[in-house]
């Protein structure tokens, strides 16, 4: 994952509930896990408060340490990894984008 | 001999939603379809409730065109290419226009109403209405004619919800498919099913997506779904909702006003009853 940046995509609305949120996305409407959720939330905190860094991109290793401090460190898995799927399935969905962005077909999306 | 003059068509105002649109009715058999056009929208020829909100959004004028079968076509195919509804069928006419003027309410109300296909039913004495969200072809109607005796008709087809949760009724004709498998459906007024007005200021109550199968429970099963979640479920469902600023805002804000989304599998439209009775009460 070294060197992947990501930031959100411009999507019609995001409305966050607890854990779970959903996005819009042209004229879709996904569902996003708690996990995916925190990701949008990581990247908004990195807008600033009033959006005034909006478009810049964050590097992927902030949001693995971000998901690490609120889930913990999963045993026996690659928190980099996971990082990078779920990047990539939101990236699938037009939900973030990725710097570099993934090659085509390098992800079906699951996230969801 | 002198050309006999081309009649003068004959305007009808048709209220839903909280907008008019007006239909100028024409063709050699403008008689016959002003007749019919009256009697079977005649609960939307007046501003239906709320009516204190103020004066009704403008949705246009659509031209509607019933000729003579050996009538000459020119005129109604050059009314056609212009985006009127014509022919020489009544029946296939009005089978024609509430599709029609349904999409002249809808759009005049896109990005200001919460609009979503379905049936909507109030108590007639308070006016809290239950929303109850259903796809094109599964059973609204049949909702309507079965309840609508109990409980007051504002649509077989689309509420449209305010910000304040106020509902905007569109009473429109029931459509009716006559024997099976027929493809023109009737136009059916609310009245002739014995169907009740609507109250004076229905105000959303309940909001329930409905899924009707033939074997599916006698008694109604009856789960909630997290507003997250019938964000994803309703938005399939809602007329024009990217015309909002916030749309998921907007579509969740109208759910919590309902109480939450209700996801309802059902039989028969009559065990719904009880249901709306208790949501309503």
């Amino acid at each position: 994952m070294s060197g992947l940046r990501v930031r959100r995509a411009p999507v019609a609305d995001w409305y966050v509930e607890g854990d779970d949120s959903a996005v819009m996305v042209g004229a879709n409407v996904l569902v996003l896990s708690a996990l995916a959720t925190a990701v949008l939330e990581t990247l908004d905190a990195a807008d600033g408060p009033d959006g005034q860094d909006a478009g810049a991109w964050t590097d992927a290793t902030v949001v693995t340490a971000a998901l690490v401090e609120r889930f913990g460190a999963p045993d026996g898995v690659d928190v980099h990894e996971v990082t990078a799927t779920a990047l990539a399935d939101l990236a699938a969905q037009h939900v973030v984008e990725l710097d570099p962005p993934p090659s085509p077909g390098a992800s079906e999306p699951s996230t969801g | 001999m002198t050309e006999q003059p081309a009649p003068v068509p004959a305007l009808v105002p048709v209220h839903g939603l909280g907008a008019v649109v007006t239909l100028r009715l024409g063709g050699t058999e403008q008689a016959e379809l002003l007749d019919t056009v009256r009697a079977a929208w005649d609960r939307c020829l007046a501003l239906p409730a709320p009516r204190t909100v103020g004066a009704p959004v403008d949705a246009g004028v659509l031209d509607v065109v019933l000729d003579a079968p050996g009538a000459d076509p020119a005129a109604r195919h050059a009314a056609i290419a212009a985006g009127a509804v014509a022919g020489t069928s009544l029946a296939d006419v009005m089978h024609q226009l509430s599709p029609a003027v349904t999409l002249k309410l809808i759009e005049s109300r896109g990005g200001d109403l919460m609009m979503l296909h379905a049936c909507a039913l109030a108590d007639p004495r308070t006016g809290r209405t239950a929303v109850l969200v259903a796809p094109s072809g599964t059973g609204k109607t049949t909702l309507a004619r079965t309840l609508g005796t109990s409980f007051g008709y504002l649509s077989d087809e689309t509420a449209g919800i305010d910000a304040a949760g106020r509902l905007h009724a569109y009473p429109k004709p029931l459509s009716v498919i006559p024997t099976p498998g027929e493809p023109v459906k009737d136009q059916v007024a609310p009245a002739a099913y014995g169907l009740l007005p609507v109250p004076p200021t229905p105000v959303l109550a309940a909001v329930a997506l409905l899924e009707r199968s033939e074997d599916g429970p006698e008694v109604p099963e009856v789960e909630a779904e997290p507003t997250v979640a019938a964000l994803a479920t309703l938005a399939g469902q809602t007329s024009y909702l990217t015309r909002f600023d916030r749309p998921l805002h907007v579509l969740a804000a109208t759910v919590e006003q309902g109480g939450g989304l209700r996801r309802v599998r059902y039989r028969e439209s009559a065990s719904l009853a009880p249901l709306l009775a208790e949501w309503l009460a």
